[in-house]
């Protein structure tokens, strides 16, 4: 699929069918995933973490605890930041801004990658943190920071209106617009 | 509810109540809207439970507000607007439903 394509095909989909994920397409889902861009390459150090949910009922306990988590999925996939490790390596500034901006980056990777391969996804923030670290024993200075639900998609959601470039984009100077 | 069956009314009971919790709590640092998205939410989840309790029976009306609840709390993301009118519809059609049911 045309990166065009996928980036502009992609959905936040909530609602899915039973139908498992299969092992292959999640392995590549995680790939995209580790190929996302990260600050100061911190990923080297292993300060992003990937923690995939396909027992049935964790998911169940995780979609309890997590109010933004809609529907049902075979699958999930909770993005973590090290941040004992983000600290060590790039201080302050990798603990606390730069560990979210890789996580981030790496779900759009991976919703992508799920989109073209015909599965559906959506990235969830509103969950328990304190609820996650106990369900899935996450170890001290590890925090969940974004999780993605995946799925085969039963619906394809409309799309949403999008803010036209006209009105976010200027040139050379904040204020002045690129595109009249 | 919008997520996998339970067994019983007590479970279903606990699911809510968790929900309800953890909504609470995610509320004091979510975005403002994020407030009656729950409390929609947390309406349509909770027209789900006499399917887990059996002493509750289902109700018409309640069925047909959750239906429309699941294809329009969605608008919460998109157009803030319309998602005032349909929270206003929805009130309007509760009034009317108390008075037709306190005149029984």
């Amino acid at each position: 699929m045309d990166v065009w394509d996928a980036v502009r095909g992609r959905r936040s989909v909530r609602k899915f069918k039973d139908d498992q994920v299969e092992d292959e397409l999640i392995r590549k889902i995680l790939e995209a995933g580790r190929w996302a861009p990260s600050g100061s390459n911190m990923q080297m150090w292993g300060t992003r973490k990937f923690v995939v949910i396909k027992d049935k009922k964790t998911l169940d306990m995780i979609r309890k605890v997590s109010p933004g988590y809609l529907g049902t999925t075979p699958l999930a996939v909770l993005v973590c930041s090290d941040q004992k490790v983000a600290y060590q390596k790039c201080g302050k500034l990798g603990r606390d801004y730069l560990t979210i901006a890789d996580c981030a980056m790496a779900v759009e990777n991976m919703l992508l990658m799920a989109y073209s391969l015909g599965l559906g996804g959506c990235p969830v923030k509103s969950f328990s943190s304190t609820a996650l670290k106990h369900i899935l024993e996450i170890p001290e200075g590890v925090e969940p920071e974004l999780m993605v639900v995946i799925g085969y998609p039963s619906k394809k959601p409309s799309t949403p209106p999008k803010i036209p470039l006209e009105k976010i984009t200027y040139v050379d100077k904040y204020g002045d617009k690129l595109f009249k | 509810m919008s997520g996998g069956k339970t067994d019983t009314g007590n479970e279903y009971l606990f699911e809510l109540a968790t929900f309800l919790a953890i909504s609470a709590r995610g509320c004091v640092d979510e975005p403002p809207s994020y407030g009656p998205f729950r409390l929609i939410d947390g309406l349509s989840r909770l027209i789900d439970l006499p399917k887990y309790a059996a002493c509750l029976s289902e109700d018409k009306f309640l069925e047909d507000i959750k239906n429309e609840v699941d294809e329009k709390k969605y608008l919460v993301m998109s157009d803030m607007e319309g998602f005032r009118r349909f929270l206003d519809e929805l009130v309007r059609r509760f009034a009317v439903e108390l008075k037709k049911r306190s005149s029984k």
